[in-house]
């Protein structure tokens, strides 16, 4: 018998989310700077004016993620260069009052390395910042959109609306376990790699690229459709570790382009190295049948938060799902709520029998 | 235990129509069989993090359904199993109890994907986390 440890699984993404106060504050202040800088009188927006995106948007937010980030749509001419970099200025300008009127203490900046893209807002009282980027969206927030690129001095084109929704139907299409296997990707980066870390959105493009492409049979329970995924990146991977100084592309899930064409040689081969490692532990934690064997297997692959016993975990997740209060979806899926998706309320009921039937 | 309706007092719910309830409610189970007798086959998965089953429904007018996890196979003497027949428990039947009139879509089908979803739990945790009525208990209250 091999062990799938879903019940740990659970009890894991569900400890890796980044705390709720993190995420009710995000959730409570983001339409407040968007109202703030709707009304700014000197820099101007266009209806519909704002769009939350980034990991947050996804639901894709794994451990310390600080960054919320979201669109700022403005009225320029996308094909005027010059304006990519005054836009850039402006915002910053506008921003600067944005702690003040929030309430808080905190500064506004713009990091040329780090943030080409966006402006930086943080708060000396809160343990998270804002990413606040300007677009040109001439059909909207869902087509494609232009964001100013302050080293290529330019408008370059992106697409992140249209990768919040492919999120969506990727994990409406493979039951809840894209967005699983995502935030897996990120944790297991995160830790085995403290420098060189490849950017979370390469984690999330390198996933999409595996699961739409039909490369991960998620079919299966969770573990052993990580295992899957380990192997197929390590696999997919490998022609560029062969080449001298190579490394591979990433395509950009919307619009195809590298994303990953900063990716240093070294750290490309720093990253192949803790998948060369892990894919061995991953491949022994989902064909061994000692339970004690496969948990401490996984705790080396994704760190100290995958549980030893689930326990207390799971008592409260059963809670979540009895008869008589719980919903079954079309899938099969147990819920606590019928909620949009509807589903069959599951009548109240008694098991019978013990070992013998 | 609960009264009973007479036996054939009024007659079951036609085949067709027990099928046209699953399948807006489970809409990938596909339905093999006759008038009188059916199989439903289809999957369930019943968390985000566990893999898909495929599950059979047999249902025979006028006769108790049963519900099975074809694949994948269960571990060796899972709970709430019949070892013989490899029929899940569902219910005791000083509870409820099963006629022609009542929907399969939302009786069987719910408490398969309700038990798939604590033999999960059963399986990391040792303990089936929902209510049950182990046999002794119940031979024992019989026998009184």
């Amino acid at each position: 018998m091999v062990h799938a440890l879903t019940i740990h699984f659970s009890q894991l993404l569900q400890e890796i989310q980044p705390p709720k106060h993190r995420r009710d504050k995000a959730v409570e202040l983001t339409p407040k700077v968007q109202d703030y800088l709707r009304r700014h009188e000197e820099f101007d927006t266009k209806s519909p004016h704002s769009r939350q995106v980034g990991s947050y948007a996804q639901h894709l937010s794994v451990g310390d993620v600080k960054d919320v980030d979201f669109l700022i749509r403005v009225d320029v001419d996308h094909e005027d260069d010059d304006t990519a970099r005054e836009v850039l200025k402006a915002l910053k300008d506008a921003l600067d009052d944005l702690p003040e009127y929030l309430g808080y203490i905190g500064d506004t900046y713009f990091d040329i390395n780090r943030n080409r893209r966006s402006v930086h807002v943080g708060f000396e009282q809160e343990d998270f910042h804002f990413d606040v980027v300007p677009c040109v969206a001439p059909n909207g927030f869902e087509e494609s959109i232009f964001v100013p690129d302050w080293g290529f001095k330019a408008w370059v084109p992106s697409n992140p609306l249209g990768v919040v929704q492919l999120v969506e139907d990727l994990e409406k299409d493979h039951q809840g376990k894209f967005r699983g296997l995502a935030k897996l990707l990120k944790h297991f980066r995160n830790t085995h790699m403290i420098y060189m870390k490849p950017k979370s959105y390469w984690m999330v493009a390198m996933t999409i690229e595996a699961v739409a492409g039909g490369n991960i049979d998620t079919s299966q329970p969770l573990a052993l459709a990580f295992d899957e995924l380990l192997h197929y990146l390590y696999d997919e991977y490998s022609p560029a570790l062969q080449r001298a100084g190579s490394v591979p592309e990433v395509p950009d899930p919307m619009l195809g382009h590298d994303v990953a064409h900063s990716w240093k040689r070294h750290d490309f081969e720093r990253f192949m190295d803790v998948l060369k490692e892990n894919k061995g532990r991953t491949a022994r934690a989902v064909t061994t049948d000692n339970k004690d064997t496969a948990v401490e297997l996984w705790q080396k692959v994704l760190g100290p938060e995958f549980p030893t016993t689930v326990d207390d975990f799971a008592k409260s997740y059963a809670s979540a799902g009895q008869p008589g209060s719980s919903y079954a979806r079309p899938t099969g899926l147990i819920v606590p709520a019928a909620g949009a998706s509807g589903g069959i309320a599951v009548p109240r009921t008694r098991y019978y029998g013990g070992d013998e039937g | 235990m609960k009264a009973r309706p007479p036996f054939k007092a009024t007659p079951p719910l036609s085949m067709e129509v027990q099928d046209g309830n699953i399948q807006i409610s489970w809409p990938t189970f596909v339905r093999f069989g006759s008038w009188y007798w059916s199989i439903w086959q289809g999957w369930m998965q019943p968390t985000p993090e566990s893999g898909r089953y495929r599950v059979e429904i047999e249902y025979a007018l006028w006769d108790t359904p049963k519900a099975r996890v074809l694949y994948p196979k269960l571990v060796d003497k899972p709970p709430h199993v019949y070892p013989s027949s490899g029929t899940l428990c569902l219910y005791h039947e000083d509870d409820w109890y099963w006629h022609g009139r009542r929907l399969l879509a939302t009786s069987f089908f719910p408490w398969t994907a309700n038990w798939l979803f604590f033999y999960e739990l059963w399986l990391d945790t040792g303990v089936w986390h929902a209510p049950e009525v182990p046999h002794g208990e119940a031979d024992k209250k019989e026998a009184a």
